[in-house]
């Protein structure tokens, strides 16, 4: 048994290096030779996944891997491998496989294919070096590690005001780090250790400990997207290239999140918020932004834009059920990660697969779009019904559970503010696949019109505008090919299959997972 | 209901799973053979009606249930109580005849494989509904109906249908929300959402208990077609194909009432006779009243429509206040309320067949005349005999004529009503008064329809005709059939099938027995009908006389245009709007507000400083004369220094140097004159010497280095091979450091010497 725990915690450091010094090899080797990349990104997103399976029964049941490298000391690199942090590695690896996949089909042939690839490995690196870390100080340097590469991923845009969202994302890191960083040299003056795995090191509610706490929420509530922190994001995922809104969205939104649970059950505890009011500010800021999202949601005309304040929403949920300090929200708010993940990961390959087989991204000129690209839809059709809550879908889950801790801590409007907001969510995401498939078919002089405004900008040079004209009916059968189509399927399937299984395995792990903090 | 107490039975969930999966079978199917997929689908109801039989029978003994503790982190509970199973062999037993019924009517639709996927998906749902032993389960399915009965209900996918799409989606999704709500906050609060008397636990809660109510009574409500929440559903029933109409009506707004029915008479009411009933009577006047004026207003609403389905729409709204004056009698008349209790589930089970039926039949008339104007069409009792004999039945049903279905009903809700006033408030003699006049109304608009649609004279353009087929001489017949049958023996359906559902209900046992010894035939009861019937034939006879019949009803008369369509346009353009506005002001102009204006201020701050700077110490004096600026004085400061300095040295070198120039002056001459006279030659030679040696050693210095550089060259260039270009050697453009990113290599080189030193350390 000794042995192979030894074998077992040597494991970690290969899940971190592989992508890691993939990421760098296919920057430097792969520019002219397509197949080695390909051959690289795939082996080093899918090694990943099959060390962290290798893990997860030892883990399941009760081990903790802990390891340390005296880098830079005092303080040294560690990691820590428990049950929560299993679950979110498995959904990082997991995610990091198909995306990795989806983008080398989305980016062939463009002419930023390779730097793109290799910082996708290397920000995918960053986010498995957050959730492996052993101590926030380690959580840190990933943490600006990650960051500092997706701005670069974020520049590859190619659109006029790229520069200046990654510009925006660039400063709101910035300040992200700058800020966490003082809550750490605090938190180390006052108690002397950074390490996860105490359930709270803070014994007492001074001023200092306080500004501790300020700057916690605000620099993970930047990453995370809390609002008036939000900033970044829209603009990031509207005018990148959109495999970099699917990894923010899938993964990288996610470390926020799972920064502000190990700050609230490691560094704080608990117990120790319960007694004491500083959470309700968050709470606050929690709802506001389910209901900004969604209602800012409601007005967007672009695709992306749309997906990206509905993720704000969505990730709000998660703050929400954090903010609660309940057992069961907990719950709720971890499945919601892995849930968020799963819908939003769907939607926004449909919204790829959609842009690139039609050229199309305003909701507007998306109706019909359905006879094009059938299947695609459909999986965007289910991965709406997830995001509103439907029953048998994932979402419906973490928020039963989210409202069950809302109820449990006597705060039963936040229920209200759950339920509209999932009423938006269906107005603003019904309709787009309804479209699709339904509804009149367009005039044929409508028709018409669109080609004769499509030769009218080709004539006039600006052939970037004509692909927003592409006609919606017109044009035939447009679905992604296999390498595309394979992650959509797949994330479709996670939206549903957990709720009908008959043991639903992520929400066991986080239920056993989370007795850690109570 | 408790999963513990209830026998084991597999039965409810196959009765679910069989429309669900073969649902996706029949979609499949319709791609490549239309017909096996008809009888496919007739089959999978026809088997559902005969399993759901198997289970009314085994529940009419015992409670039977199947759960699945796992679902959904929460379980699946389908316990069954008779309640729930007479109200699944009812639908089912309506689905398998409009199934049979769609063979025929959808031959001339577009997507019919389409129509029959969702058909069944849409069964499911609706089974399932009444399947679930608590509300959780019960919200499950009843989400899955409203969704997949949508595609139904836009069928056509013209412009209307999809308005009335639109309306019907996302009222359902809120009334589903809503029903979430009350659902979150009951489980909450008492830990358990079973169907059963949780009253008593409640008692702690204060106004929680209202709001709970209300969130569910809105949720089962805006399906049941309960006024103001109706709008959807003259909108919806009547765009949507007929057999999808007949079940829209016929069944599946019964969800919304056996819903109202679960909640206000079971679950808001307590276990026994030793508790408080008081929040019952509250909730079960309001639900009279609800009841009283759905039914009045839509039943006058519906005198006026010229749209044959409108008007059955409109009935359909009607007909389910009927239900819920019921339900409310039930609730408010509470350990008495079996009256009012089997009234309505009788009223359900007799709506079913006469509201199914008449949707049916009128479909058989559009689908070979494809008119739905009253005006239009007229005299077509030739071409459909059978049609027109069984229209005549369920019409007869619905407007309540003695030895129709309709009667025994509507004299129960009556009895009901009446008791209701003798036991409690004094305005609900208003409710019987008005109870009256709209089993009136219902009679004028039905016989209005009957009129108009198969006597007085054909219009000149309608000529041929199809004529009906067997297929749906049979269903009308079947349909027929069960209407007389009710209707010739209520005392026997009454006592056998109806009372034993009120099994999971608390009621007191005299008043259970005192209603089967009811007797239906009393002389008070049928010239109460008379009478109605009179009023009713009267008013058909004065309007349709005088013309009124086609007179519109103006626009402040509809609650749409009155108030929802307003207060959801403002909402949408309020949210909109703000929602844009905050983008905006958020997103653009504030973050990049907020940096160009620190940029402005870090700027503006430098400026000034750098002015105040330059004021102070660079330029001129100050205008006013008085202080110099600091900089100009210590420059002056300084060179008057300089000049003191230099008048004092003036004064102490210049005076003496009178002996240096003297010495300087024998210098001079030795220079100029001894060493020119004997130092020329000597000079001379060694310059020439050193001349010759310098020109040896640099040629032997130029041959060094032209030889080893051309060696040293040629070494470098074997080595490197740095003249390849990027076409060439493969290995050798890897190894190259000219094809690199060089300063990237730079820096990774860098870290990772850093990184080998830090390891050594360890």
């Amino acid at each position: 048994m000794l042995l192979t725990e030894r074998c077992l915690s040597s494991l970690p450091y290969f899940i971190l290096v592989v992508p890691l010094a993939a990421g760098l090899s296919v920057y430097l080797f792969c520019r002219e030779r397509g197949f080695l990349r390909q051959v690289l990104v795939t082996l080093s997103t899918i090694i990943p996944l099959a060390l962290v399976l290798l893990l997860v029964p030892f883990i399941q049941k009760g081990i903790v891997l802990t390891g340390k490298l005296d880098l830079l000391p005092p303080l040294g690199f560690s990691y820590r491998l428990d049950r929560l942090s299993l679950y979110i590695l498995v959904l990082f690896v997991f995610f990091g496989f198909f995306v990795s996949l989806y983008t080398q089909e989305y980016m062939k042939n463009d002419n930023q294919e390779n730097s793109f690839m290799a910082f996708l490995l290397l920000v995918l690196g960053g986010c498995y070096g957050v959730a492996l870390s052993g101590d926030f100080f380690t959580f840190f340097l990933f943490f600006e590690f990650m960051s500092l590469m997706y701005f670069v991923l974020l520049a590859h845009g190619q659109h006029e005001r790229s520069t200046g969202a990654s510009l925006k994302f660039l400063f709101m890191a910035i300040i992200a780090g700058v800020v966490l960083f003082l809550a750490l040299v605090i938190i180390y003056r006052e108690t002397g250790s950074l390490a996860f795995g105490s359930s709270g090191l803070i014994t007492d509610s001074s001023a200092l400990n306080m500004i501790a706490f300020v700057g916690f929420v605000i620099a993970l509530g930047i990453k995370a997207a809390l609002f008036p922190l939000h900033l970044w994001l829209p603009d990031a995922y509207t005018y990148a290239p959109l495999p970099a809104a699917v990894i923010s969205s899938v993964i990288m939104l996610k470390t926020g999140v799972y920064g502000l649970m190990r700050a609230f059950g490691d560094v704080f505890g608990f117990a120790f918020l319960k007694t004491l009011d500083w959470s309700q500010a968050l709470l606050m800021l929690a709802a506001v932004t389910i209901l900004f999202g969604s209602l800012v949601a409601l007005s967007q005309d672009d695709l992306i834009r749309r997906l990206a304040y509905s993720g704000i929403a969505q990730v709000g949920y998660i703050i929400l059920g954090i903010a609660l300090l309940s057992e069961t929200a907990l719950i709720g708010a971890s499945y919601h990660i892995l849930a968020h993940a799963f819908m939003k990961g769907t939607m926004f390959l449909c919204a790829g697969s959609i842009i690139k087989g039609t050229g199309l991204r305003k909701i507007s000129r998306l109706r019909g779009v359905g006879y094009r690209l059938p299947v695609t839809m459909i999986c965007f059709f289910i991965a709406s019904l997830t995001a509103v809550g439907i029953p048998p879908f994932n979402i419906f889950i973490s928020k039963w559970f989210i409202g069950m801790g809302a109820l449990e801590s006597g705060l039963p409007l936040l229920v209200l503010v759950l339920l509209i907001s999932s009423f938006l969510n269906a107005c603003y995401y019904l309709p787009i696949a309804i479209n699709a498939f339904l509804g009149k078919k367009r005039q044929l002089h409508h028709l018409f019109q669109d080609v004769q405004e499509a030769s009218l900008y080709a004539a006039a040079g600006l052939a970037g505008q004509t692909a927003d004209l592409h006609l919606g009916f017109g044009g035939g059968w447009a679905e992604p090919p296999l390498r595309m189509m394979l992650p959509t399927l797949v994330l479709t399937l996670g939206c549903v299959i957990f709720g009908l299984l008959s043991s639903n395995w992520p929400l066991e792990l986080i239920k056993s997972g989370l007795k850690a903090f109570f | 209901m408790t999963p513990l107490t209830t026998p084991h039975s597999i039965l409810p969930l196959v009765i679910v799973l069989i429309p669900l999966l073969f649902s996706m079978a029949v979609g499949y199917l319709g791609k490549k053979a239309e017909h096996y997929r008809n009888v496919l689908a007739v089959f999978v109801t026809g088997i559902t009606f005969l399993l759901a039989m198997i289970l009314y029978l085994k529940v009419s003994v015992q409670p039977v249930g199947f759960y699945i503790d796992t679902f959904l982190g929460f379980g699946l509970n389908l316990c069954v109580d008779s309640l729930g199973a007479f109200f699944t062999l009812l639908s089912s037993f309506i689905w398998f005849l409009a199934t049979v019924f769609s063979w025929t009517y959808m031959s001339h639709e577009q997507a019919r494989s389409r129509y029959y996927f969702f058909l069944l998906l849409t069964e499911a749902g609706c089974l399932g509904v009444f399947l679930t032993g608590d509300l959780f389960s019960l919200f499950f399915f009843f989400e899955l109906m409203s969704l997949a009965s949508y595609p139904l209900v836009v069928h056509a996918e013209t412009k209307e249908a999809m308005d009335a799409g639109q309306s019907y989606l996302f009222l359902g999704v809120a009334g589903g929300l809503s029903l979430l709500l009350g659902i979150i906050l009951l489980n909450g609060f008492l830990g358990t959402v079973a169907l059963q008397p949780l009253l008593h636990k409640m008692y702690g809660l204060g106004a929680y208990r209202y709001l709970i109510a209300g969130l569910l009574l809105v949720g089962f409500g805006i399906k049941a077609g309960m006024a103001p929440l109706h709008i959807w559903l003259p909108k919806a029933h009547p765009v949507a194909p007929s057999p999808a109409s007949a079940l829209l009506s016929g069944i599946m707004i019964k969800t919304g009432a056996y819903g109202i029915l679960r909640v206000a008479a079971l679950i808001f009411t307590p276990p026994g006779e030793g508790f408080s009933w008081s929040f019952v009577n509250t909730s079960g006047f309001l639900i009279i009243w609800l009841g009283i004026v759905t039914m009045s207003m839509a039943a006058f609403i519906a005198l006026f429509q010229s749209n044959i389905k409108r008007i059955l729409a409109y009935s359909s709204v009607s007909q389910m206040g009927y239900m819920l004056m019921g339900i409310g009698c039930a609730a408010y008349l509470g350990l008495d309320g079996p009256v009012g209790f089997s009234g309505s589930v009788f009223h359900i089970l007799n709506h079913a067949f006469f509201k199914a039926g008449m949707f049916m039949m009128v479909g058989a008339v559009y689908a070979r005349t494809h008119r739905l104007q009253l005006t239009e069409l007229g005299g077509l009792k030739e071409e459909f005999p059978v049609t027109a004999f069984t229209f005549l039945i369920a019409a007869c049903g619905i407007a309540g004529v003695p030895g129709f279905n309709g009667y025994a009903s509507k004299t129960l809700l009556h009895h009901a009503l009446v008791e209701a006033f003798h036991h409690g408030h004094v305005s609900l003699w208003y409710a019987e008064k008005i109870f009256v006049l709209t089993s009136a109304c219902t009679v004028c608009y039905i016989l209005k329809l009957y009129r108009g649609i198969f006597l007085g004279k054909r219009p000149y353009d309608l000529e041929a005709v199809a004529k009906e087929p067997l297929s749906e001489k049979i269903v009308f017949g079947a349909i027929a059939f069960f209407i007389v049958c009710i209707g010739l023996f209520p005392q026997a359906v009454l006592a056998k099938v109806v009372l034993p559902l009120s099994r999971g209900f608390i009621y007191d046992h005299h008043a259970l027995v005192h209603l089967t010894e009811i007797n239906f035939w009393t002389v008070k009861d049928l010239l109460s009908i008379v009478i109605t019937l009179g009023i009713g034939v009267g008013l058909n006879l004065f309007l349709s006389k005088r013309g009124l019949f086609n007179i519109k009803l103006p626009g402040w008369l509809s609650i749409e245009l009155l108030i929802f369509r307003p207060v959801i346009r403002a909402l949408f353009f309020a949210f909109t709007s703000i929602g844009d506005c905050l983008e905006k002001a958020i997103n653009n102009l504030v973050f990049w507000q907020v940096i160009r204006a620190l940029l402005f201020v870090f700027t503006a701050t430098g400026d000034c400083l750098e002015r105040a700077i330059n004021s102070l110490y660079m330029k001129g004096p100050a205008p006013s004369g008085k202080g110099k600026p600091v900089l100009q004085m210590l420059f002056n400061l300084f060179i008057k220094c300089g000049e003191t300095t230099n008048k004092l040295l003036d004064g102490v070198f210049v005076k003496g140097y009178r002996p240096f120039l003297a010495l300087s002056k024998a210098l001079d001459s030795f220079d100029n004159v001894t060493i020119q006279r004997w130092g020329g030659k000597t000079a001379y030679l060694g310059s020439v010497t050193r001349e010759s040696i310098y020109s040896t050693w640099m040629k032997g210095i130029t041959l060094y280095l032209k030889r080893t550089h051309s060696v040293s060259r040629k070494a470098f260039f074997a080595l490197i091979k740095a003249d390849y270009d990027t076409k060439g050697d493969p290995f050798y453009q890897m190894i190259n450091p000219l094809n690199y990113n060089f300063d990237l290599f730079v820096v990774w080189s860098v870290l990772l010497i850093i990184l080998i030193l830090g390891l050594q350390l360890i």
